[in-house]
């Protein structure tokens, strides 16, 4: 009897250890996401904060700019079939953070409306991934099975206890060999980012599918005037439908750069006023014919550059581009890379849409930034802080003075640049010239 | 982890020049390059500044180009600070050569 006992212990204990958790990865729940928005006549940032369970409150986080006119927003969140939670926030005449908090019931694809401006945005559902099952239901299996292996010991059966014995090893067998593969099984394709976010394949996102390329045609691009409003028709190059799929790259769903015939730069984010129309406020715009150049990035990979113009009636001139800062260039001949630092003095900097600073360069110009050839948008990065993967928002106003660019200049010529960057919450934008040298010019010296 | 030593060689018309850059380190981080030039004929390579041009394809992203220390003949020592994890291209540029060479960081 003592030894029976004894033996009882032993496999409690051994019961115990396996009921110890085991470490498999769960579906990740999204982060924040920051998103610009041009929204009539303000500057906003949007942060969608990580929802942490459902349902629910998701807190979303409303920046101004300088700028700014006080007033207040009505922040709603909606989903088919959902009640929606909407709540109002007063925007302050001093730019900076304002709160706001909404509800969601559910775990789906979500929209977020601001006034009139629209931002989809994924719920996760928290699912347990098919191996998370298979180990802990293995493991569990194995501790039934013991049990029972265990009464038939006990009560004077040894014969019958091997059967529950060899099912606790296939159970325990399973169980550590999905443990171990787990780490090595491709992920699946994320709805949201590479498949169109249904509430079936949210719900389910360990559905497997038959897609291996996930990349979608390219877009057309339509601008045209509405008043003050620059109304983008964003429509699919291979069957003309609308463009509804925007993912949000470095904080925005388009950055739409406007260049006027005088060379003066706006950096906007139009907002999503209607499946594949986006629109964004022209603010005491000149006259002429302005460049205008959109970078997008479609749900399935790629980031795409539209290039179109439009014909705007406005004033014979504007107040030009004003920001201030020493820039020191290093200008080496077309093709290899030239540095251009900006020095802003201070180190009081933030980060605008997830970067240091965004150099906008155009050129050769000839005849006016509609017909110059290259067009192209140059980060300087935030180095990466270890251990904290979310990226700083716009409350850290620690980086800078300095503020470099590596661009190696593809053909010779006169280029506009603009150097743009965040202080107080104010958008500084730096115009400057360069002359890039031809590879002959150099070799002649 | 012990420094990987990676060579490639440019060619352009006539010439063929081995560049052979051995990181100090496989992590992303602050690093140094020891690079050896020869010419085709397996000689120190003479008298060139030795630019390397550090770039990031894949996040879009490219570092200023950093003039490397010549140690002696055909051999240079470069510091860079690669602050990201990931695939990186050293592009090595000396005369008329510019010789690209991968870099995985961990």
């Amino acid at each position: 009897m003592k030894q029976r006992v004894a033996i009882l212990l032993l496999v409690l204990g051994a019961l115990l250890g396996f009921a110890a958790p085991v470490l498999a990865d769960a579906a990740q729940a999204g982060g924040d996401v920051h998103i610009g928005q041009t929204l009539g006549d303000r500057d906003l940032t949007v942060i969608i904060r990580r929802v942490a369970e459902v349902p629910g409150p998701v807190h979303v986080d409303v920046v101004t700019h300088a700028g700014s006119p006080p007033g207040e927003i009505t922040l709603t969140a909606r989903a088919a079939g959902a009640p929606s939670s909407a709540a109002k926030v007063v925007l302050g005449a001093v730019p900076g953070f304002h709160s706001g908090v909404v509800h969601v019931d559910r775990p789906g694809p979500w929209e977020l409306a601001i006034d009139e401006a629209t931002i989809p945005f994924v719920v996760p559902a928290i699912v347990p991934s098919p191996w998370e099952n298979a180990t802990y239901g293995g493991f569990i299996a194995a501790g039934v099975l013991l049990l029972v292996a265990l009464l038939f010991a006990v009560s004077g059966k040894p014969v019958l206890a091997l059967v529950p014995t060899a099912g606790m090893v296939a159970a325990a067998a399973v169980a550590v060999t999905a443990a171990l593969l787990a780490p090595s099984i491709p992920p699946v394709a994320a709805p949201g980012t590479q498949l169109d976010p249904t509430y079936d394949n949210i719900m389910n996102p360990y559905q497997r599918t038959s897609i291996v390329d996930f990349s979608r045609p390219p877009v057309n691009l339509v601008p045209r005037m509405e008043g003050k409003d620059l109304v983008l028709s964003l429509t699919d190059g291979s069957t003309g439908r609308p463009v509804d799929d925007l993912l949000v790259h470095d904080s925005a769903f388009i950055h739409l750069v406007v260049v006027s015939p005088s060379g003066n730069l706006r950096h906007l984010h139009p907002v999503r006023t209607a499946p594949g129309e986006y629109r964004a406020r022209l603010r005491d715009p000149e006259q002429g014919t302005h460049a205008i150049a959109a970078e997008i990035a479609r749900r399935g990979g790629g980031v795409q550059l539209l290039r179109s113009s439009v014909d705007v009636s406005g004033a014979a001139s504007v107040v030009p581009n004003d920001g201030k800062a020493d820039v020191a260039t290093e200008i080496r001949e077309a093709g290899r890379p030239s540095t251009i630092t900006a020095r802003f003095g201070e180190r009081n900097l933030q980060p605008w849409l997830g970067m240091l600073g965004h150099m906008i360069v155009v050129g050769p110009v000839t005849d006016g930034p509609v017909s110059a050839p290259i067009w192209a948008h140059v980060h300087s990065m935030i180095p990466p802080t270890p251990g904290m993967p979310d990226q700083p928002d716009e409350s850290v106003a620690a980086y800078g003075p300095d503020v470099p660019f590596t661009y190696s200049f593809p053909l010779p010529g006169r280029y506009l640049v603009w150097i743009q960057v965040e202080r107080d919450y104010s958008i500084v934008t730096v115009p400057a010239v360069v002359d890039v040298p031809g590879a002959k010019e150099v070799s002649a010296k | 982890m012990a420094p990987q030593r990676r060579g490639t060689a440019a060619s352009r018309g006539k010439r063929a020049t081995p560049v052979l850059l051995t990181p100090a380190s496989t992590k992303s981080g602050g690093n140094s390059f020891d690079l050896r030039i020869t010419d085709r004929f397996g000689n120190p390579a003479q008298g060139s500044e030795v630019v390397v041009e550090p770039a990031m394809p894949q996040m879009g992203h490219a570092l200023a180009p950093i003039t490397a220390a010549a140690l002696e003949p055909g051999h240079y020592q470069v510091g860079a600070d690669l602050f990201m994890a990931g695939q990186w291209e050293i592009t090595v540029s000396f005369d008329t050569e510019r010789v690209v060479i991968p870099l995985l960081l961990t």
